[in-house]
């Protein structure tokens, strides 16, 4: 159990470096909340309605940066993350709640896809090695990994969605899909879905390929393999049994790592695709220097990737014994 | 071995990753910095027309305001380069820093930063650059690779920091503490040193990241778009259109650009990781299957196990290691036979081989390995398997890692058995518990896992499953040498006693002698890869044959008597990568005849009944005035080069003589 | 009665809009190339952060200016007029309205309007409660009466752009900043009908005040989420309308015989000198670096073939014909790199041997920062070309890129050298360019900010000719005024008109016809959100 405790105190601890993060680097740009907001009218204000605004926005009387810092924590702690400026006076936590859906499903199971698949090939690659299709396999996932993410996008929006016109080039649904859940109302949702999910599962394939694929190597040098072949046990007990649990085991510590790399792929990603989720909305939210959505899907995303590196440490613990004991 | 030294970089640069790897980044670098010779167009310059097509005064045709894009891509390599090489190498030092005070400096220091790293680490990256990035627009390249940087050093100060923390434990760097050196010499001449190959790697894996970065950040616009780079390429072309305008070119190039660009270093950065961990490499060389080499057709025996002539070697690039040569031995039903020789001498590679468990680049170059009959090495895989455990079975070392960490050791008692068809459960359980009682542990065992159990219990284990199918053959190879002498000696007795009740034959390997000799039936020594003496047990002891089987004798304090002298034996085994002529004991043998023994090839001869050994000594061809000088010779060979330990010049003779 | 009344009409208007809902038999689709937010429909929230159809589809208006030719188009007024002493204006109301609620339109809801937005100053984002406007009161059901303090003709733009609400549902509307006004309650030709990420729907208004139009049955407007994507659409046929500025209308127009665009201008893009600094206080510099400019180039560089280069007097061309005499368009300063040379030797600031001009004391001029907003490829690309003229001279510039807030902050307190920006006020004549532009009231000390007066220019001609425009509605005597600022502007050269900013009108005409268009301009090509939108919704006919 102290091993569960240690990770929720880390848990805790990088939420709030996050969340101090979140404060700190916006109030470093040059350029106010105020000015930002001005922006909306093209600079043709009469001050005395700027006044106005300042007041209705809430963000005149913001007081010493140190009062703010702790009403933004407190705040925070309601879940009040104010309201959205470029989509004044739409609470942020509504925006938020319409988007967060779209990159779930899209982040979720594509990483979770890619993950199966990577984690499969790369078993096939290592323990099958010095066969030229397991040995291609390392080569070309290094390449896949180290193609950026939004130019593959570009590339598969050129070809299948703009060329062969097989997918739509924008959004999540068609503008009149039909009520929700409805078999239409699917079919529209999974064809928008296909190219940007497309992209993701392949530039990510590659990273849990080559680990996996390590992993396996180390794990067919063990002792313990050897012994299990001298049991004469079948291949297929051995793959499952032997090999793959024990080369699971350090893929799922850097799950959790991966996942923060698949996150970031994907808001650009989203950004090529104008896919509605989160990363969607953090780029507008820069671009328009809409502070408080930009913290609250910041924070959110961080909370995301946390609570998902703590759920693979609660697995890590039903799957390693050793850890269970803080033997680890 | 994670150290970038000269022979480390030899072996890199001959692998075809590094080469492709560096062939790529070179011919980017080169493109970048030659761009004035290659175009003569400024990458600025808004001279020409917008979008023109690919013509030869355009490769690339132009961009959406008249720029000519083949100078951009050109221009455009040396600030992509640039961000890459020196964001990696800020974020490279930062690792390098901040890992190695971590585990230098220890305590609270290390608890901190590894709070901080861990920190870093689960933030993601892109969300926290792009909300930092509203610093960089229009700010130059500046703060955009030192936000990257401020990223991306946490992946690599984590590698850094575990291994600075193994280094920190090892022998040379606690002499160097311990001897007074500053830490900052300990550091900077012992640590750093031993990680460059780590550090390599790292700053590639970090130069991958930066390129990546600000590729991603440019295409967005967040950063400064009126520099000319890879990535502000591309993010030009979005904005203006380009596949609208069927200008698909001026996508496609800058993103291959960088695409190769990333995995140049990714190449680099796996070659470099294969060079410290040298598993993960291409596999090497399959050597010829020389198992089913029909020409060598076992000779009738009714021995239970018959190795006959057996040549084993390890093939590398720089030639084959004979590690195994021209063994000839027999098991009979029953009984126990120990092979003795110090490290080195082949035996763990005679028997992983007889049992067909080597890995390449170990093979087997000839010979016959017969078990009841039928050649081991000729059988396909499936039938191995069958016969595997059933027939025969195999204890290995007492190492940390023969059980299967994450199961239970229930599971890996049972599934021998469910290998070869025993599936009921109330068996397999009685089976086992059965087993534990024979080897003496309790039953409980069962259900824990094998971190759980001591080294003792857990060796106990393996012998328990070794006989879970009560095979005729039991090879054990070292199975008590990483015990304590209490627990070897409850161990060797339940062996014996085991094995005298169910009539198990036992091939007991170990260079421990003293032992073997007063538990096997027979005794076969080996060295540099040969079987120089085979006898039964009490005849080895009282009657050595072979100089070296004297003198090994001669190594042993008796538990009883006065204390004597002891004397080593000077000098070391011969490199088996090397052609050896004649007997291998030559150079270390204080009875050689020169001119027979290393000329000769070497035979078996017999001495008594049931007793051969490989000595030249007991050759009928060599004439017996020859034999009985040198039999009786007393003159210690040439001092070998390097600082013998004492020499007993009391006697050459064999041990029993003195008594 | 009233009450039963209101129920069968609101069962009926329900019941029509459901069979409406079911089948529209035609639907006018609109593309989008961003994507919108909540659902908000308040009309007084920024155009960006309520609904499009809100103040285009949904509310509308006393009156439409056409912001092109300052044609005046009655909508919820039907006729106004100013007093002798131009300090009152009076409106008449149209009768015969109702809201969609089944009340009735009158004076009082319009009245109700403007002094909400005195209740509320945060809603007054024109500043109509401080340009003079002293009092609205409804002496009946269809007369509107506003007061003034001091005469301020061109306020009724500001006036005849109010959306119009009903007063029986906002006077309980205590936090109008923040009112999301979930079922707007409106006069105008479409009500709201369905609303998701994708798609937003209207329906046509069946109990709209005028009788045979709109034509269709509703109007949609899809999301796209880039120019690319939206354009597409447009090619495609899948959508009529789309307000996209793509680089290339009249590839666009090319490539099918339903493809038209119309991108009247309705702005300029300047290049503000910041007329406190030396040299830009010297006019004769400031015109010398005129001449070096190439508009043309800096248009076509830019925008590949869409946008000209501005009118060098900076009057928009639809507005040419009235207010620029040709007289004055002579004098407008042209294209002459030798000339500007020649020019700023004569001002005193020589060239050195190397070619660097050289400041009065003889000393090198110091490289001048072109201020831009960070990440405009537009501007940056414009400083880009400038920035190579002004070096065909000898003078040096380099690009400043900004964020929002330090842009506008620089340009507005003066702490830049040139900037490019638009015309900080621009309307259906060039008094709103020339007022925002030159007024001392709009300008500041340095330091301070001003509102829109940024290169800190004034000239006492032009102070007295903008107050005789703006105390007189005849229109003799504006013109008389009008002539008299340009020419002082030209002479004076307190900015470079770069070039024209246009609307970005695109259309695919397969399925309706009556679109507006240069041939029939009757609204001012304004987005799909705007008032001006209302009247081509309204003309728009099947084939």
């Amino acid at each position: 159990m102290p091993y569960l405790l240690r990770k929720v105190v880390i848990l805790v601890f990088t939420l709030w470096v996050a969340a101090t993060l979140n404060f700190v680097l916006p109030r470093l740009v040059p350029g106010d909340p105020v000015s930002v907001m001005l922006a909306k009218y093209q600079g043709r204000l009469d001050p005395s309605a700027v006044d106005a605004l300042k007041i209705a926005y809430g963000l005149n009387d913001l007081g010493s940066p140190v009062s703010q810092y702790f009403s933004y924590l407190g705040r925070l702690l309601h879940g009040d993350f104010g309201r959205s400026i470029s989509l004044f006076p739409t609470p942020v936590t509504d925006v938020i709640g319409q988007a967060l859906p779209y990159t779930l499903g899209l982040v979720g199971i594509t990483t979770i896809l890619s993950f199966v698949i990577g984690t499969a090939l790369g078993l096939y690659s290592g323990w099958r090695r010095g066969q030229t299709g397991a040995d291609a396999l390392t080569p070309v996932s290094l390449f896949l990994s180290s193609m950026p993410y939004f130019w593959f996008a570009l590339v598969m929006l050129y070809v299948f969605a703009f060329q062969l016109k097989w997918f739509p080039l924008s959004g999540a649904l068609d503008p009149f899909p039909g009520a929700a859940f409805t078999a239409g109302w699917w079919s529209s949702l999974l064809r928008h879905a296909a190219l940007p999910a497309f992209t993701i599962l392949v530039t990510s394939v590659g990273g849990w390929l080559i680990t996996m694929r390590n992993n396996v190597v180390s794990v067919a040098s063990e002792d313990y393999l050897a012994f299990a072949r001298a049991k004469g046990l079948t291949e297929r007990r051995i793959l499952s049994r032997y090999v793959l649990r024990n080369a699971l085991l350090p893929s799922f510590t850097s799950f959790g790592m991966a996942l923060g790399f698949v996150v970031g792929g994907s808001i650009l990603t989203e950004i090529v695709f104008s896919y509605p989720g989160l990363g969607f909305y953090l780029y507008q939210a820069v671009v328009g220097l809409d502070y408080p959505l930009m913290q609250a899907i910041f924070f959110i995303i961080a909370l995301a990737v946390l609570l998902a590196n703590f759920a693979v440490d609660l697995i890590n613990v039903l799957l390693d014994p050793r850890v269970r004991e803080g033997r680890a | 071995m994670n150290a970038l030294n000269l022979g480390g970089l030899r072996r890199l640069f001959s692998q075809p990753r590094t080469v492709i790897g560096a062939g790529i980044l070179i011919v980017l670098l080169l493109m970048g910095l030659f761009a004035p010779l290659l175009t003569r167009y400024d990458p600025n310059s808004l001279e020409f027309d917008s979008f023109l097509p690919l013509s030869v005064k355009h490769p690339l045709g132009t961009t959406a305001i008249g720029q000519d894009i083949f100078a951009q891509l050109l221009y455009g390599a040396r600030l992509t380069l640039l961000v890459g090489a020196v964001a990696g190498l800020i974020a490279t030092v930062l690792s390098v820093a901040l890992g190695l005070t971590a585990a230098y400096l220890g305590g609270w220091v290390d608890e901190a930063i590894n709070a901080l790293i861990n920190v870093f680490l689960v933030l993601p990256g892109l969300p926290l650059v792009i909300i930092a990035s509203a610093f960089l627009r229009g700010g130059g390249i500046w703060p955009v690779i030192l936000v990257i940087s401020f990223t991306g050093w946490a992946w690599g100060a984590r590698v850094l920091r575990s291994q600075a923390l193994a280094l920190r434990e090892r022998d040379f760097v606690q002499a160097a503490v311990a001897s007074g050196e500053s830490s900052g010499r300990v550091i900077f001449m012992e640590i750093l040193p031993n990680m460059s190959g780590l550090i390599a790697a790292n700053f590639f894996g970090a130069a991958l990241y930066a390129v990546l970065s600000e590729a991603g950040l440019s295409f967005i616009g967040v950063g400064d778009v009126s520099l000319v780079t890879w990535g502000t390429m591309l993010y030009w072309a979005q904005a203006k259109g380009a596949l609208l305008q069927g200008a698909w070119w001026w996508i496609a190039t800058p993103g291959l650009g960088i695409a190769l660009l990333g995995t140049s270093f990714a190449l680099l950065n796996f070659a470099i990781d294969e060079l410290g961990n040298p598993r993960l490499g291409r596999a090497p060389a399959k050597p010829p299957r020389q198992g089913r080499v029909p020409a060598s057709t076992p000779a009738p025996s009714d021995a239970l196990l018959s190795v006959q002539h057996l040549e084993v070697g390890y093939v590398t690039r720089a030639g084959t290691v004979r590690a195994v040569r021209n063994v000839s031995l027999e098991v009979n039903p029953g009984e126990f036979v120990g092979l003795a020789g110090e490290s080195g001498c082949g035996k763990s590679t005679l028997a992983f081989a007889a049992t067909r468990l080597l890995d390449p680049p170990g093979a087997v170059l000839g010979g016959t390995v017969a078990l009841n009959g039928r050649d081991l090495l000729a059988l396909s895989p499936e039938e191995l398997r069958q016969v595997r455990w059933k027939e025969f079975s195999l204890v290995f070392q007492a190492s940390m890692n023969v059980l299967n960490p994450v199961l239970k050791v229930r599971e890996q008692v049972y599934d021998a058995m469910q290998a070869h068809g025993i599936h009921d459960k109330k068996v397999l359980e009685a089976r086992a518990e059965e087993l534990f009682r024979l080897v003496g542990i309790r039953e409980s065992a069962l259900d824990a896992y094998p971190h759980q159990l001591s080294g003792g219990m857990k060796q106990r284990v393996v012998i328990a499953i070794a006989l879970a199918l009560e095979p005729r053959l039991i090879v054990m190879d070292e199975p008590t040498t990483a015990l304590d002498v209490v627990v070897q000696r409850q161990i060797l007795q339940e062996i014996s006693e085991v094995r005298r009740r169910l009539g198990i034959a036992v091939v007991f390997i170990t260079h421990d002698l003293s032992l073997l000799v007063e538990m096997s039936d027979r005794i076969a020594i080996m060295y540099a890869g040969e079987v120089v003496e085979q006898a039964p047990a009490h005849e080895l002891y009282r009657q050595p044959a072979h100089p070296y089987t004297q003198q090994l004798m001669q190594a042993f304090p008796p538990m009883t008597g006065p204390r004597e002298r002891r004397s080593g034996i000077p000098g070391r085994p011969p490199a088996l990568s090397e052609q050896l002529t004649g007997c291998p004991f030559f150079a270390r043998c204080a009875k050689r005849m020169p001119g027979i023994c290393d000329v000769k090839p070497l035979e078996t001869f017999t001495v008594s009944e049931a007793h051969t050994v490989a000595c030249f000594l007991y050759d009928p061809a060599v004439p017996l005035a020859t034999r009985t000088l040198a039999l009786n010779a007393g003159t210690p060979p040439p001092a070998p080069a390097h600082p013998a330990t004492e020499v007993n010049l009391e006697s050459a003779l064999p041990y029993s003589q003195t008594n | 009665m009233k009450y039963n009344v209101l129920t069968l009409s609101v069962m009926l208007l329900a019941s029509a809009s459901v069979s409406l809902a079911q089948n529209p038999k035609s639907t006018f689709t609109v593309v989008r190339s961003d994507q919108w937010g909540a659902q908000n429909f308040n009309p007084f929230s920024p155009a960006s952060q309520h609904l499009l159809p809100t103040n285009s589809a949904i509310y509308e208006t006393l009156f439409f200016v056409n912001s092109i030719d300052g044609k005046v188009t009655p909508v919820l007024g039907t006729k106004y007029t100013w007093s002798k002493d131009n300090k009152t204006l009076t409106v008449t109301t149209r009768g015969g309205v109702k809201w969609n609620d089944g009340q009735t339109f009158d004076a009082t809801d319009a009245a109700f309007t403007f002094n909400y937005l005195k209740q509320y100053p945060a809603l007054d984002t024109t500043g109509l409660w401080k340009s003079g406007l002293t009092s609205v009161t409804a002496p009946n059901a269809s007369t509107v009466v506003f007061n003034f303090n001091a005469a301020n003709t061109p306020v009724f733009v500001y006036i005849a752009n109010t959306p119009i609400v009903p007063q029986h549902v906002w006077k309980d509307v205590k936090d109008p900043a923040t009112f999301t006004n979930a079922k707007p309650v409106a006069t105008g030709p479409f009500v709201f009908d369905s609303y998701s990420q994708q798609a937003l729907r209207v329906l046509k208004n069946p109990n709209y005040w005028m009788k045979s139009q709109p034509y269709i049955d509703a109007v949609v407007w899809v999301s796209t989420s880039s120019n690319d994507a939206a354009l597409l659409k447009l090619l495609s046929g899948d959508v009529d309308y789309g307000y996209v500025g793509i680089s290339d209308p009249k590839g666009f127009a090319a490539k099918g015989p339903n493809n038209a665009y119309w991108w009247p201008t309705n702005n300029i893009n300047f290049l503000y000198f910041n007329t406190v600094k030396a040299p830009f206080n010297d006019a004769a510099f400031r015109r010398a670096v005129a001449q070096a400019i190439d508009t043309k180039q800096v248009a076509s560089k830019a925008y590949i073939s869409a946008v000209p280069a501005a009118n060098a007097a900076s009057i928009f061309p639809a507005q040419q014909s009235t207010w620029l005499p040709a007289s004055l368009k002579a004098q407008a300063p042209t294209f002459n790199v030798a000339a500007a040379d020649k020019a700023l030797t004569a001002a005193g600031y020589k060239k050195n041997a190397q070619g660097v001009r050289l400041g009065k004391d003889g000393q090198p001029l110091p490289t001048y920062k072109i201020l831009v907003g960070a990440g405009w490829t537009d501007f940056i690309t414009m400083a880009q070309v400038v920035g190579d003229n002004l070096k065909k001279v000898g003078i040096n510039t380099s690009i400043d890129q900004q964020a929002w807030g330090s842009y506008s902050g620089g340009l507005q307190t003066g702490t830049y050298d040139m900037g490019i920006s638009w015309g900080w006020g621009n309307g259906s004549n060039p008094y709103y360019t020339f007022n925002a532009a030159f007024s001392p009231d709009l300008s500041a000390p340095v330091g301070k900010s001003a509102p829109s007066n940024l290169s800190r220019y004034t000239n006492p001609t032009i102070t007295a000719a903008l107050k005789s425009f703006s105390t007189t509605s005849d229109p003799a005597a504006q013109k008389k005024a009008m002539s008299a600022i340009i020419a002082t502007v030209l002479k004076e050269t307190p900015w470079v008109p770069l070039t024209d900013r246009t609307q970005f009108s695109l259309f695919n005409t397969s399925r309706f016809t009556g679109f507006p268009s240069a041939q029939n301009p009757y609204n001012d090509a304004s987005p799909d959100d705007t008032a001006g939108a209302r009247l081509m919704y309204l003309n728009v006919k099947p084939k």
